[in-house]
């Protein structure tokens, strides 16, 4: 009954109004905090995908390229696709590694030399497009348009020379 | 009248602590998500900066001898521009017995933020064309 009595004097009033301006002031607060945390936790997800996207193809490649050694290395056109063509051999076979680009995704496709490259056998090992590998005076070039659409290119130097 | 006053100030004290706490964790979260977004701007800058040195380190070891000439303390220096990103190199040449070494000092830099270093040597063949072990 007091309280009633309260509510109606002006001084009530003014608490009341005070008492609702703190509950938005603590809601619109609670609401930018929230929406500030989303927009950084998108960046810092967006940003990391974008750098391990493209470290990922490069550090894939640059390792595949690395453990075939140099002398091993070649870019061939076959199929209708320019192949980096990694030839090793393992227990007196020659084998290949044929890695290519097939639409959106880089292709990878493991058989003996003896055989001839068969692109539809080849499983997708990476997001990126237009993967275009060459060789001139040892080095290696590969480039490419990672998932974030930004064009990268890769060189590596192949001790061995390439072919 | 002032026993109704008393009988409201402990809300508004206990909403008024309540929002002032509010307010103390939420710059304590400002701060944490500020810090993370420097964090995760660094960490790309970086990765993007290792990267490009990578590239050039491998493209120096290529052809050290074709990216600019030698002085006479066999140091030969080197800049470009890839995108946004500013590589240095320093290339020192010293002809030693079992052939010649090129040690490769990179640094990357970004809108003048350092965005990695880099430090590689190569041997190359010497002048009778035999590869250095």
């Amino acid at each position: 009954m007091e309280r009633r009595t309260l509510r109606g004097t002006p001084g009530g009033q003014v608490t009341g109004l005070f008492t609702f301006v703190l509950q938005a002031c603590f809601a619109v607060m609670a609401l930018l905090i929230v929406l500030f945390g989303a927009r950084v936790y998108e960046n810092i997800e967006a940003r990391g995908e974008a750098t391990d996207g493209a470290r990922t193809a490069m550090a894939y490649l640059a390792g595949k390229v690395r453990a075939c050694g140099g002398s091993g290395v070649s870019v061939r056109r076959e199929g209708g696709f320019t192949v980096l063509v990694l030839a090793q051999t393992l227990d007196g076979a020659a084998y290949n590694t044929y890695i290519y680009g097939s639409g959106d995704s880089i292709c990878e496709y493991f058989g003996s030399a003896e055989r001839a490259f068969r692109p539809e056998f080849g499983e997708p090992i990476l997001n990126a497009a237009d993967f275009v590998p060459s060789i001139e005076d040892g080095l290696l070039t590969v480039s490419m348009t990672d998932t974030a659409g930004q064009a990268r290119t890769l060189h590596l130097y192949l001790r061995g020379g390439g072919a | 009248m002032k026993r109704e006053r008393m009988g409201m100030s402990p809300v508004l004290i206990e909403l008024v602590i309540v929002v002032l706490f509010f307010a103390l964790a939420a710059s304590i979260l400002i701060r944490a998500f500020a810090a993370a977004d420097e964090m995760s701007r660094t960490s790309a800058l970086k990765s993007e900066g290792m990267l490009a040195l990578t590239d050039l380190c491998e493209r120096i070891k290529a052809d050290p001898e074709g990216f600019g000439t030698f002085d006479d303390a066999g140091v030969c220096s080197y800049s470009e521009q890839t995108g946004l990103m500013y590589l240095t190199a320093r290339i020192k040449r010293s002809d030693t017995g079992a052939g010649v070494y090129y040690g490769v000092d990179l640094t990357a830099a970004k809108d003048g933020v350092p965005a990695g270093a880099l430090s590689a040597g190569q041997y190359a063949g010497n002048a009778a064309g035999e590869d250095a072990p």
